[in-house]
C-alpha cells in the first residue's frame, strides 16, 4: 500500500493535521488496558468504576497516549519519527463515549545544539487534543522529526 | 508541611534496574495496534518494514512503558525503588499530572528492556483544587539489552488527601 510522506519543507505553522472519531466501547477500553498491561479494575470492571464515581470503565493512560500518537504518524506517514510526547489528562473517557482526536502544527524548527538528542533534526511540534461529547479528555504536544527534500 | 529528614534524603536516589518480564514481541505490538487502530506499516507490515530505513518491524515508540509493566502472576519481587520508600504521612491517593516521554532509539522485537527510576523532587505539602498533597517527579530511563538508552519518561504525580 502506498504511504503518504510529509516533508518538513512543506509544513506551515498553524496547519491542520486532520482528525478522527472513535466509538469507545467497553471491549475497546478493556482491550486497550490489557494490551498495555494495565490491570487496574477501573479499566475493565464497571461496578468498580462506578464506586470510584465514574459512569463506566475509563480509558487508561497508555491507551490514550497511543490514540493521540496515532494522529501524529497518520498525518506524517511512516517516514516521520516521533521524538517526544508531553501528555496531559484533563478529564475522562468512559465506555459509550465518542472520542474525537484532532490537531495542528504549533512550531517548526531545526533542533539546536542545546537540545541534546534533537540537535540538527528537522522538527515540528504538534498540538493534539482529544475530547468526548462531554468536554476535554486529554491532550499532547508531540515533537516529530520529518524528512527534507534536499 | 515540610518533608521529614528521611524522605528528603531519598531525593536524587536511583532504583536498581527494573526488568521487563519478556522480550519485545510482534504479537504484543499487534495487540496494541489493534486496540489503537494504528495502521503504521512499520509496526505490523513485515514486507514494508524490511524495505524501510529500519530494516524490520519496530515497536510503536509510545509502547515504551508497556514493556516493563509487571506481570500479575507470579507477582515479581520488586527491586529497591526510592519512590516506594517515601513515608509522606497523611496522603494516600495518587494522580498523574504530567508526563514527558522522549524516544531516543528504535525498540525492536527481541529487545529486552529495563529501566532505572530516579527520584528527582518531592514538594512540601501544597494545597490543590482536589486536596492537599506532595508533587513527586521521577525520571525513568529505559535501556535495551546492549545498555543503550532507548528513551526516557519524566513523570509528575500528586500524592494527596482528597478534599472531604
Amino acid at each position: 500500500m502506498p504511504q503518504n510522506i510529509v516533508y518538513w519543507d512543506d509544513v506551515t505553522e498553524g496547519q491542520d493535521i486532520g482528525s478522527y472519531s472513535l466509538e469507545m466501547t467497553a471491549v475497546k477500553i478493556s482491550g486497550g488496558a490489557w494490551a498495555t498491561r494495565d490491570t487496574n479494575p477501573i479499566h475493565h470492571d464497571k461496578d468498580f468504576a462506578q464506586k470510584a464515581q465514574q459512569k463506566n470503565v475509563i480509558v487508561n493512560i497508555m491507551h490514550s497516549e497511543g490514540i493521540l500518537s496515532r494522529l501524529a504518524t497518520d498525518w506524517s506517514g511512516p517516514e516521520g519519527e516521533m521524538k517526544k510526547n508531553r501528555f496531559n489528562i484533563e478529564g475522562n473517557c468512559c465506555a459509550g463515549d465518542t472520542m474525537t482526536v484532532s490537531g495542528n502544527v504549533i512550531r517548526k524548527w531545526v533542533g539546536g545544539e542545546d537540545e541534546g538528542y534533537l540537535a540538527g533534526m528537522h522538527l515540528v511540534e504538534l498540538q493534539v487534543n482529544s475530547v468526548t461529547q462531554d468536554g476535554p479528555f486529554c491532550n499532547a504536544q508531540i515533537t516529530m522529526a520529518l524528512p527534507t527534500k534536499s | 508541611m515540610a518533608l521529614s529528614e528521611k524522605d528528603r534524603a531519598l531525593i536524587g536516589k536511583e532504583s536498581e534496574p527494573v526488568h521487563a518480564p519478556d522480550e519485545v514481541s510482534k504479537s504484543m505490538i499487534r495487540h496494541f495496534c489493534e486496540m489503537m487502530e494504528d495502521p503504521n506499516p512499520l509496526y505490523t507490515d513485515e514486507e514494508y518494514a524490511k524495505n524501510s530505513k529500519y530494516g524490520g518491524i519496530i515497536a510503536p515508540p509510545q509502547m515504551l512503558m508497556v514493556w516493563c509493566m509487571p506481570r500479575m502472576w507470579p507477582f515479581p519481587e520488586f527491586p529497591w525503588i526510592p519512590m516506594a520508600e517515601l513515608d509522606l504521612p497523611g496522603v494516600d491517593t495518587w494522580i498523574a499530572t504530567d508526563m514527558i516521554h522522549e524516544f531516543h532509539k528504535p525498540v525492536r522485537p527481541g529487545d529486552k528492556l529495563y529501566y532505572i527510576m530516579k527520584l528527582d523532587s518531592v514538594s512540601d505539602m501544597k494545597r490543590t483544587r482536589i486536596g492537599e498533597g506532595h508533587f513527586i517527579t521521577t525520571t525513568q530511563t529505559y535501556y535495551n539489552q546492549n545498555k543503550e538508552m532507548v528513551g526516557r519518561e519524566v513523570r509528575t504525580v500528586l500524592k494527596y488527601k482528597p478534599n472531604e
